[in-house]
Parts: C-alpha cells; sequence; structure tokens
C-alpha cells in the first residue's frame, strides 16, 4: 500500500464507509492481534483487544487526526491501551492470587510494552520489502552472512547487496519512528 | 578521513567488522557516524528479535465480533483479490442487477398472466462432473458438479463431501482449460461444502471443462495453491 493509498483510505475510514474499516482491518489487524499475542498471556486476550481496538477506533473515527499520525500509528495507539488495560485487570488479579496463595516473588518483568510495539512493526515492514531485499535481509539478520557470503549465495553484485542492506534498514528505521513506541506521545 | 558512506555505516552496524583501519579511526573519533551506527544496530536488533515469521492474522471470528459489535451494514466479505475475475463487489453488482431484472420480470409477468402462472424459469441442465480426490485431497473426498441454465444465465453449482478447510483456509471452485493450463477462478465454497455460482459471461465450456477444487489459505496469493477435487464436464 503506498502512502497515496493510505491517505484515502484514512478518508474513507473517517467519513464512515465501511469498507474502509474491513480493509484497515485487513490490513493492520494483525499488528494489533500480534501486539496483544506477545503483550498478554493468552490468546483470548489478543482476540479480545483486536475486537476492542477495531470497534473503539471505529466509534472514535471522528477523532482520528491525520495530521498528527497516521491511521495504523492511531490504530496501533488505542491498542496499546487497552494492551494498557487489560494488564493492569491481570495484574490486579495475579496480585489477589499471590495474597490467596501467599506465593513469594511476582512473575520476573517481561520485554518493555515499547520494545514489542517496535518488534512487531519491524517483523510487518520486513514482509514489505521487495522480495529480493527481503531476502538478502534475512540471510544477513537471520543466518548471520556477511555481504560478501551474500553476494556469493545470491549471485547478486557487492554493489546491490549493499545498496539493499542500507535501503532496508533505512525503511526498518523510517517505519518505526512512524509507528513505533517513539512515536507516540 | 572524510565521513564513511551509509553503506559502510550499514555494515558496520550489522556486526561486520570494519576491514580499513580508517573506518575505525573515524568510529572513535566522530560522534555523528557513532549515532547513526548505534541507531542502526538498535533497528537490527529489533529485527532479529522479531524473527523472520509473517504475522499471524486474527482468526475469523474476530471479524464477525466487530462487525456483529458494530451492526456493520454489509459484510464486505474477506478474501484474497484474485485478477482474473470481476472484484466481489462488482459481482454483487452484476448479481444485485440481475436479481433486480428477475424480480421486474416476474413482477410484470404476474401481472400480464396473473398470479395463477407463476412457474419458476425453465431450468435446464447442460452438463455435469462427478469430482474425486485429486493429488493431496483428502481420501475418499467426492463431489458433483451441474452446470444449470435458466433464464438465460448459466450457474454452476458444486456440492463436495470431504473434511471442512483448515481454520486459515477455504476452499475454491476454479475452471481449468487442460489445453492450455489456465484456469479461472468461480468462487469459494461454503463451510458447508457447497456453493452456487454465476458462469463468467461467455466463458468457452469446451475448453474450461475441468472443475478443479483447490485448498487455498489466507495468504494474499491470488494464485491456484494445491488441488484437492477434480473431475471434467460432460454434457
Amino acid at each position: 500500500m503506498t502512502s497515496d493509498d493510505e491517505v484515502r483510505l484514512a478518508e474513507s475510514f473517517v467519513t464512515g464507509d465501511e469498507a474502509a474499516l474491513r480493509t484497515a482491518y485487513d490490513r493492520w489487524g494483525r499488528l494489533v492481534f500480534a501486539l496483544g499475542l506477545r503483550s498478554l498471556p493468552d490468546r483470548v486476550d489478543a482476540e479480545d483487544i483486536t475486537q476492542q481496538t477495531f470497534v473503539t477506533a471505529w466509534r472514535g473515527r471522528h477523532t482520528f487526526d491525520p495530521h498528527r499520525g497516521t491511521l495504523p500509528a492511531w490504530l496501533l495507539g488505542i491498542a496499546r491501551r487497552q494492551v494498557a488495560d487489560r494488564l493492569r485487570v491481570l495484574q490486579r488479579e495475579a496480585r489477589l492470587q499471590r495474597v490467596l496463595e501467599r506465593t513469594e516473588d511476582p512473575p520476573a518483568p517481561e520485554p518493555s510494552a515499547d520494545r514489542v510495539l517496535d518488534r512487531i512493526v519491524a517483523a510487518d515492514e520486513l514482509t514489505h520489502l521487495v522480495p529480493q531485499q527481503r531476502r538478502v535481509i534475512e540471510l544477513a539478520f537471520y543466518d548471520d552472512l556477511t555481504h560478501a557470503q551474500i553476494a556469493a549465495v545470491t549471485g547478486l553484485p557487492l554493489g546491490t547487496v549493499k545498496s539493499h542492506l542500507r535501503r532496508g534498514i533505512e525503511r526498518l528505521r523510517t517505519r518505526r519512528e512512524v509507528e513505533g513506541a517513539a512515536s507516540r506521545p | 578521513m572524510p565521513h564513511p558512506d551509509r553503506e559502510r555505516l550499514t555494515l558496520v552496524a550489522l556486526g561486520e567488522q570494519p576491514v580499513v583501519d580508517a573506518l575505525s579511526t573515524h568510529l572513535d573519533q566522530c560522534a555523528q557516524c557513532r549515532s547513526e551506527v548505534t541507531a542502526m544496530r538498535d533497528t537490527v536488533a529489533l529485527a532479529r528479535e522479531a524473527g523472520p515469521a509473517p504475522l499471524e492474522a486474527p482468526p475469523d471470528h474476530v471479524w464477525s465480533s466487530i462487525a456483529a459489535e458494530l451492526a456493520l451494514g454489509a459484510d464486505p466479505a474477506p478474501g484474497p483479490v484474485r485478477p482474473i475475475r470481476p472484484s466481489r463487489r462488482r459481482r454483487a453488482l452484476v448479481v444485485g442487477a440481475l436479481a433486480a431484472a428477475a424480480a421486474l420480470v416476474a413482477a410484470v409477468a404476474i401481472a400480464v398472466a396473473g398470479p395463477f402462472t407463476e412457474d419458476p424459469p425453465a431450468t435446464e441442465q447442460i452438463a455435469s462432473a462427478s469430482l474425486s480426490a485429486f493429488a493431496a485431497g483428502p481420501p475418499g473426498a467426492t463431489g458433483k458438479v451441474s452446470v444449470v441454465e435458466a433464464g438465460g444465465e448459466r450457474r454452476i453449482e458444486v456440492s463436495a463431501t470431504m473434511p471442512p478447510a483448515p481454520e486459515q483456509g477455504y476452499y475454491e471452485v476454479w475452471l481449468l482449460d487442460e489445453r492450455t493450463n489456465s484456469m479461472v477462478a468461480i468462487g469459494a465454497l461454503g463451510e458447508n461444502g457447497h456453493g452456487s455460482f454465476t458462469m463468467p459471461a461467455g466463458l468457452d465450456m469446451t475448453g474450461y471443462s475441468v472443475v478443479d477444487v483447490s485448498a487455498e489459505r489466507y495468504d494474499g496469493d491470488p494464485a491456484h495453491a494445491s488441488s484437492v477435487l477434480r473431475g471434467t464436464l460432460s454434457s
């Protein structure tokens, strides 16, 4: 989806076009769901916050201001608040449980919510790279190959490999600045 | 040394050792390039933590719950884009227009002939096929197809007996022209294994004579996946 498509989608969304809600859900529902899956202990909770995020977004669509951020950033902001609310409830229940069972220490802290969100945004952006660039990035990130090894494996010129790596990382960085945790007030 | 180009800094961020001493020296001395490398390194670390697996889509019932809670009017059906056939919206318009036309014809017929000659339009079967398990299809899977013509419109009716599609997938009906190996997507079978579809107008049925049912996934890939049932139409 180009940024133009995204702007048009946001406009249709705000004016109450139900097809735009469906498109937004198809496009960003998995980001919201992933945030839930990685932040909450239970799958059902993740499904629930996905539902509540889109319901809340639709009911509050007139409050979306395209000048303050993109539609996905706004949706993820709503999702983060849903997750935070749910975690507070779960922690209260867990505290109560510990008091009842007289157990010792609270569980080890999870990775911060910001880090979880940024990881999800990175994972999603990787899937939007063109296949050749994605392949180069994955060989560097997950197979720990050097750029020379990647060139040998893929048959691409060294210069192409280096430029894929630079541009791929720049895209991940830009997307994180737009939609990641740091974009939040 | 001037600032090294970003591609060299990228390689440093990825963990490759700077081979040129001048680059190491520059990084020791230049805070700007160091912070650049640090930022890129953090981005790389994030992506490495995220792992290469694509994000999982929420299960279908989540959307149903959203649509129900918001009382959405038309439920824009989910599904991959299939370039070879008209969009669902367009098909809905066509079907809607046909339904409206049919209703009008029926109303006129009733007005002219009175309510006692309200026969449904004659339906004539013009071809049929038996489907059986194909390739990776579940053993014992079977199906029946009939192509019928009524009121100038051809419909293809498919009914399959096989295990339901996995949670993240569905069964799609195709017509295959074996001479050219080209396929036309017809539509998705319902969860009960039945489906009734409008035949694409003008489709050459002597060529597209093989009915194929494939198991598809909601992966955004419009191409035909793996066949599970197949059979040849005959009149």
